[in-house]
């Protein structure tokens, strides 16, 4: 019996109807988030020093956004609760009501399993397998375990963010190598001084959704010092490509230049007292108090920074513009 | 939200087995209510008429599915295709 065009459907209890556009569902993917994974997953492919077939290359990288945005569907289905408490996430599709968490989780495994079958398909095993943990990772082992209950949630789950480099990598050559390893460690020791400059000035929201990021956890102190460690460890190691030739020239230069200025606007973090009397609750998604400026300036660089230091190995790669460091190559 | 004892927030007339839109009414037999039944097996008496915003929304969440499967078929075939062309053809 025919149903479809019935304008009268049977309700399970306390289940609304659905008025969620499709726009609702790709914004249940973190578009945001699915753009910067392209961009590094782009680098490490076009890093990589194997050819590859170009319409396969495509394939993979889509199919890469797609379980990265599964992820991030997976994450927001599971979060729903304490996205709507904080200011920064309650406009997302669940908490705002447009799409239930049960679609969210539907979508969310469905694009999985799609996406790692893609990558599969169009690539090869290693990166399906890549891809397929990596969401594991993220909606799993991040999201529902580590999130809540420890503060150095995003340092351990920031390995989820990292993979996507290495995946491009797998995708041209079909194996890990010490270049894969360093594009990963690169994303994972970025992750912690990026995102704590955003819980500085957003800890308030953070409180009051009960997660212990390190300002809410350690204090605002505490979370400055490491900040600023982890920023030297960070620009130090963003160096390690000169050294094994993956970086040339136009790579090691930018390398210097945005490290340098990563350092400073970190030691600035570090002198300020930046998320001292909590957040910047009123007014504009990212708009903060004059205290937390240095914290606001690091989030913003830090985005800019990874960019770059990408960019620069697309650009030696892709362009031809490689020339190699006189005396570090290995 | 949910009538109460099994109203139809349609208002129609329960025993008309003419309306199209009955899909499942409170004691009514499966035959009359095309074998629906709530989640637990047993008759909600719930039914909600969707609203022109809903049924827009469902089209285009249907449109949206369908160009996404032809999209994944498409995309498999041009995939599976190159990569025979690259491991049978040399």
């Amino acid at each position: 019996m025919d149903h479809s065009t019935n304008s009268s459907v049977h309700r399970a209890e306390g289940e609304a109807v659905s008025t969620a556009s499709p726009r609702d569902y790709f914004d249940l993917m973190k578009p945001r988030v699915m753009t910067l994974v392209v961009f590094t997953a782009f680098a490490g492919l076009i890093a990589a020093p194997t050819d590859v077939d170009p319409f396969l290359a495509l394939i993979s990288i889509v199919s890469l956004a797609i379980g990265a945005g599964a992820a991030g569907a997976l994450n927001m289905a599971y979060d729903a609760d304490i996205d709507a408490t904080m200011k920064r996430t309650q406009k997302r599709p669940v908490p705002r009501g447009a799409v239930s968490i049960s679609n969210a989780y539907g979508m969310g495994l469905v694009a999985s399993i799609l996406s790692v079958l893609m990558m599969a398909l169009a690539a090869n095993y290693l990166a399906a397998g890549l891809l397929a943990f990596s969401i594991f990772f993220y909606a799993v082992i991040y999201t529902m375990i580590l999130k809540r209950s420890t503060p150095q949630n995003i340092v351990i789950g920031g390995a989820a963010g990292a993979f996507p480099p290495m995946i491009g990598w797998v995708i041209a050559t079909g194996e890990i190598s010490l270049d894969a390893v360093i594009l990963f460690m690169i994303i994972f020791l970025w992750t912690p001084p990026h995102s704590w400059a955003l819980a500085l000035y957003k800890s308030g929201d953070y409180a009051a959704a009960n997660v212990p990021m390190m300002p809410v956890a350690k204090g605002a102190k505490s979370t400055r010092l490491q900040i600023l460690l982890y920023s030297i460890v960070l620009v130090v190691f963003a160096g390690a490509p000169v050294l094994t030739g993956l970086g040339g020239l136009v790579y090691a230069a930018t390398s210097l230049g945005g490290g340098a200025l990563f350092l400073l606007l970190a030691v600035r973090i570090y002198k300020s007292r930046a998320g001292e009397a909590g957040s910047a609750e009123e007014g504009a998604l990212y708009a903060v108090r004059a205290g937390d400026k240095a914290a606001r300036d690091l989030f913003a660089f830090s985005i800019g920074y990874l960019t770059v230091l990408f960019a620069a190995l697309i650009v030696e790669h892709a362009f031809d513009a490689y020339w190699a460091v006189p005396g570090v190559n290995l | 939200m949910a009538p109460e004892n099994g109203s139809d927030t349609t208002g129609d007339n329960t025993n008309d087995e003419t309306a199209p839109e009955r899909l499942d009414s409170s004691g009514a037999p499966a035959s009359e209510n095309f074998g629906f039944h709530h989640r637990e097996g047993q008759p909600s008496g719930e039914s909600v008429s969707l609203t022109e915003e809903q049924l827009a929304a469902r089209k285009k969440r249907n449109i949206a599915i369908a160009w996404s499967l032809i999209g994944f078929m498409v995309v498999v075939f041009l995939v599976t295709v190159t990569r025979l062309s690259q491991n049978v053809g040399g």
